[in-house]
């Protein structure tokens, strides 16, 4: 039996397929096309709409302050991860906080690749010889490309020249301080008299020299049964900041154009004579660690150090019977030399960024540009002793001090920091770069040739000119690299 | 044999190879086409299903990666801070013994009785400066901020709670091989700082305060509570010392006289920043996790006392009203839902951390370990999660979409490319197959239907002839090909001739047969030859031919 052809069904068929050519094939292609719009538009969606991880960034930082500053910076910090950070994906990790020592020990471990180094940190608050051996290495981003001209020009100029190596700014300013005097006032008031001071002698450096040794001298009569007891007046906290400022100040370079010490000049002599005096006979302290820790045991009244210092000084001294005493400080500006320009060198760490991935470096550029924003750079600069470094907060800071009455000490050390910015030619330490730790061996080297020629002082049978002759040949050729 | 093995599996990968073979030799059926489009219409509904409940929050996938991720966290940690607690407990039971007997001998040697030191300043500094060096060498490496030897005599120049001793802390705890450690002194006198060679910290006290007095008179209350105790420690709460506003556990070792008398304490500090650098997982998916110790019960953290380890900060724990955390229901949840006493909302876990073993008779207080995340952040999370999961669905959805009409028009498609040849008349041989099988059958089935016709012409010629009359095809036939036709009908021999005119006739091939008395064998061979001479294909071909003879005969060609 012959099948049947489904013929009607075929023709039933035919003109449905024959419909849907007329219309519905047109309604596929725009159904088509609509469909890969939407799936584009998705796609487009999926791409932008889940957030991304965030980008951890590591931080060394010398705001350490005695607790307080780095209670501030901890602030800081806090305030950034949870507002811009958090905008943009960014949480900022402080890994290490010391001094700034500590943190040029640690950048060594890792460049010699020690044992038990800590990871590099992507962002670190350094001096510029610190960043010049890290550069060397090749490790620094050069900030000229994350910041704008405008960005820039906002920063101090002299500021930001600092933090140039080979014409690229690696080192971005964050605060800048300088050198002042820390006067023990309480005591220094009580002996005042005695020694015949008056507030013109601080403000000189030779002056100061002589109050130097009238105080031992007072000190040492005190005890007539007890010989060469007397107590000194005087700490340094870098002895190679102040043969520099002494030097500029009377118009010689401390350093040749060799980069070694012009030991022969005759200012450096002259200089050379008052301190080895004052650490052989008695006056200055020859304490090779800071000053704020002598004046706070008492060991010392007057000292010449960063105006960083101020928060390591404390209000009280602690006498060796462990009796303490509250005492105020008076900040006063560095001394001038006789006859010398009224000089001093400005100082200060800086913020460098160590090279990553570009999301890395982008997320620490950030944090950059939102820490030295200008009002919040003069807020933390004011609150841990140091100069502004944006020009709209650097003039801010000038005139708010100019005329102020108060004498809180952190508002006396602002003032003497204005008073300086105003009256003095204030200058950054160029950088050495065939010796980049010239001016720690030069202090670690002369005090210790001071201490050893003290302690041998009553038996060495040179004379004692030729004595000083002798140790300062000593050390000049203990300071070759 | 693996052969075998392959293909006696249910789903052998050689019955999966013998099943695409046969799909492509014979072409996939209109069947399975279907079954395949439904199956993707299921998926559909299912991602739609699915879309709907991620939409209500019927999903915990973060909550899932969250808790993980913290039950990482607090695995790690947790072992490593009772590690920490084993490792200082050794060293602190060995510090306080040769502390005790470095103070028992100095003192039988100077014939001094204890208490005589009391208030005088030069013979404590002198105790403490032979100490001193021991107490230097102990500085665990890694594992505490800090050391000290605290005793119960005070030098008399300072406050009755003033008590005399040598704390020194290192800078840098976490340094691990550091040739030179950075160890500063926090209390102690300054001469034996730079006998050590060590600097004074800017909070640097000669002697240490009121808190460090309460933890000895703690200790010592414990001890009279507990007769006949052994070198045990105490964990205190996280204080901060004097006036700073570094906090710290003291894990606090009894020193003790000759008398078994407890004459002072040493011990280990560990500050918040060791803390923090010792349990601080960055956590890159949930970066804002918090890692938190503190005393308390299981319900009741009190974070006032214990140290935080956090990115971000979350709690002031300086403030009193921020001390509390409360643990609410779980609601069945993998997490813990927490709330601090200034409203901040946390999800994590926390556990109990056995700081004393069960026999130690100093063993008071409960702490535990917890890790926590910011619940208004992973709410965040959690949405843009959802989010990014329902962007993806939907993106497969319309794209399952897309397939849908895109296949629905792939096997439609031949199906109405052949019909539609079919009703135009085209023969089935010159239609191609379409590898679907049932349309291939179809083909075939009109294919054996015009054979069939050829072989019976009243049935199937009748129909067919209605067929093609209905649907007359316009054949582009000329006059000249007509007359060639005509001449090639000369070129038959006589038993073709007869044969082409019994078809002329009207007889199909099964009357041929008859009459002409061949079988029908001889006519399929006929006509083969017919149509080879005549030039045509089909027979459908030769009937125009003919057709269009007769339509010229009758004049009724245009």
């Amino acid at each position: 039996m012959a099948a049947q052809p489904p013929f009607r069904a075929i023709l039933e068929v035919q003109a449905l397929l024959q419909f849907q050519e007329g219309l519905g094939l047109k309604i596929r292609k725009r159904l088509c096309i609509f469909l890969i719009y939407v799936l584009l538009l998705l796609n487009s969606a999926c791409l932008f709409s889940p957030p991304q991880p965030a980008i951890v960034i590591n931080m060394w930082h010398n705001y350490f302050g005695g607790g307080s500053m780095q209670s501030r910076m901890d602030q800081l910090i806090d305030e950034f991860n949870r507002s811009e950070g958090r905008k943009q994906g960014i949480i900022l990790n402080v890994s290490l906080i010391g001094t700034s020592s500590d943190l040029v020990k640690n950048f060594d471990a890792i460049l010699k690749n020690e044992p038990g180094a800590s990871e590099m940190p992507t962002i670190a608050i350094v001096y510029p010889r610190t960043a010049l051996a890290l550069q060397e290495q090749g490790l620094l981003l050069s900030l000229d490309e994350h910041f704008t001209a405008e960005e820039l020009a906002a920063f101090k100029p002299d500021f930001l020249e600092e933090g140039k190596i080979a014409n690229t700014l690696c080192v971005l300013p964050a605060n800048k301080s300088t050198e002042v005097i820390f006067l023990n006032q309480t005591h220094f008031d009580q002996v005042a008299d005695a020694i015949e001071a008056e507030d013109a002698d601080l403000t000189q450096i030779e002056t100061l020299f002589t109050l130097a040794k009238r105080y031992y001298a007072y000190t040492d009569e005190q005890t007539p049964d007890i010989p060469s007891d007397g107590r000194d007046f005087l700490a340094i906290d870098s002895w190679y900041n102040f043969f520099q400022i002494y030097m500029s100040q009377k118009g010689s370079d401390f350093l040749g154009e060799n980069g070694k010490i012009n030991a022969t000049d005759p200012h450096f002599l002259s200089l050379w004579n008052d301190i080895a005096d004052l650490a052989l006979i008695g006056g200055l302290t020859t304490y090779n660690g800071y000053a704020s820790e002598i004046s706070r045991t008492g060991d010392c009244l007057c000292s010449i150090g960063s105006t960083a210092g101020i928060l390591y000084y404390g209000n009280e001294v602690t006498f060796p019977d462990g009796h303490t005493e509250e005492v105020d400080y008076t900040i006063l500006p560095f001394p001038i030399s006789e006859g010398g320009e009224a000089f001093a060198i400005q100082r200060g760490g800086g913020l460098i960024v160590i090279r990553s991935s570009a999301e890395v470096e982008a997320a620490a550029v950030a944090f950059l540009k939102w820490f030295t924003e200008a009002q919040r750079n003069y807020q933390f600069t004011l609150d841990s002793g140091y100069m502004p470094v944006k020009n709209e907060s650097y003039d801010s800071f000038v005139k708010q001090f100019a005329e102020n009455e108060e004498k809180e000490v952190m508002d006396q050390l602002q003032e003497t920091l204005a008073y300086m910015s105003a009256n003095y030619r204030l200058e950054f330490t160029p950088l050495l770069e065939q010796d980049h730790d010239l001016n720690e061996r030069f202090d670690d080297v002369m005090k210790e040739q001071l201490i050893e020629a003290r302690a041998s002082l009553a038996t060495d049978e040179r004379n004692y000119e030729q004595l000083k002759a002798d140790l300062l040949s000593e050390i000049i050729s203990g300071l070759e690299p | 044999m693996k052969k075998e093995t392959e293909t006696k599996g249910r789903f052998s990968i050689g019955k999966i190879k013998l099943f695409f073979r046969e799909v492509l030799k014979q072409g996939t059926s209109i069947q399975l086409r279907l079954w395949i489009f439904l199956s993707l219409v299921a998926l559909q509904f299912i991602a739609f299903i699915l879309m709907v409940m991620l939409s209500v929050g019927a999903f915990d996938f973060s909550e899932s990666r969250l808790s993980l991720a913290l039950e990482t966290q607090m695995t790690y940690h947790k072992q490593h801070m009772l590690k920490n607690l084993d490792y200082l407990n050794i060293k602190g039971e060995k510090l306080a013994a040769d502390l005790s007997h470095s103070i028992e001998n100095i003192l039988t040697e100077n014939e001094t009785p204890f208490d005589k030191l009391d208030g005088d300043a030069p013979a404590l500094e002198k105790l403490l400066s032979k100490l001193a060096p021991d107490l230097f060498q102990q500085m665990p490496e890694g594992n505490a901020s800090g050391i000290y030897l605290m005793l119960d005599l005070s030098n008399g120049a300072g406050s009755s709670k003033n008590r005399a001793g040598l704390m020194m802390r290192n800078l840098e705890p976490n340094s691990i091989s550091r040739s030179t450690p950075n160890i500063w002194m926090k209390y102690g006198p300054s001469s034996i700082a730079k006998a050590l060679g060590i600097r004074i910290l800017p909070q640097w006290r000669m002697e240490f305060g009121a808190k460090m007095h309460e933890q000895l008179q703690h200790l010592k209350k414990l001890s009279d509570q507990h007769q006949g105790l052994s070198m045990d420690f105490y964990l205190s709460p996280a204080i901060a010392l004097d006036d700073t506003e570094d906090k710290a556990f003291y894990l606090n070792f009894p020193v003790y006289d000759g008398q078994n008398r407890i004459i002072g304490l040493c011990g280990f500090e560990i500050n918040a920043m060791l803390f923090k650098l010792l349990y601080s997982t960055p956590n890159l998916e949930f970066p804002s996790s918090i890692s938190l110790m503190a005393p308390g019960e299981s319900d009741r953290l009190m974070v006032c006392q214990g140290l935080i380890s956090s990115q971000t900060t979350y709690f002031n724990t300086e403030q009193s009203e921020d001390c509390l955390i409360s643990s609410t229901s779980s609601d069945g949840g993998l997490l813990k839902e927490f709330r601090s006493a200034n409203g901040e909302e946390l999800l994590g876990l926390s556990q109990e951390l056995v700081v004393y073993s069960h026999s130690k008779p100093l063993a008071v207080g409960r702490w535990h370990f917890a890790v926590l995340f910011p619940k208004k952040e992973f709410q965040l999370i959690e949405s843009a999660f959802r989010l990014k999961t329902m962007m993806w669905m939907l993106f497969g959805f319309m794209l399952n979409f897309l397939l849908l009409v895109l296949l629905s028009g792939f096997y439609m498609g031949p199906i109405h490319r052949t019909l539609k040849l079919i009703l135009q008349g085209s023969s089935s041989e010159e239609i191609e197959r379409t590898g679907i099988i049932e349309i291939d059958d179809l083909l075939q089935f009109l294919k054996a239907k015009e054979i069939s016709e050829e072989a019976e012409p009243t049935k199937f010629s009748s129909v067919k002839a209605n067929a093609v009359s209905t649907h007359r095809p316009k054949m582009n036939i000329t006059a000249e090909e007509a007359n060639a036709f005509k001449q090639r009908i000369s070129s038959l021999s006589p038993a073709e001739k007869a044969v082409f005119d019994l078809y002329l006739e009207g007889h199909n091939a099964q009357e041929i047969t008859e009459l002409l008395y061949l079988s029908i064998n001889t006519i399929k061979t006929h006509n083969k030859r017919i149509y080879m001479k005549l030039d045509v294909h089909s027979r459908r071909e030769l009937l125009e031919y003919v057709y269009f003879l007769e339509d010229q005969e009758q004049g009724l060609d245009k």
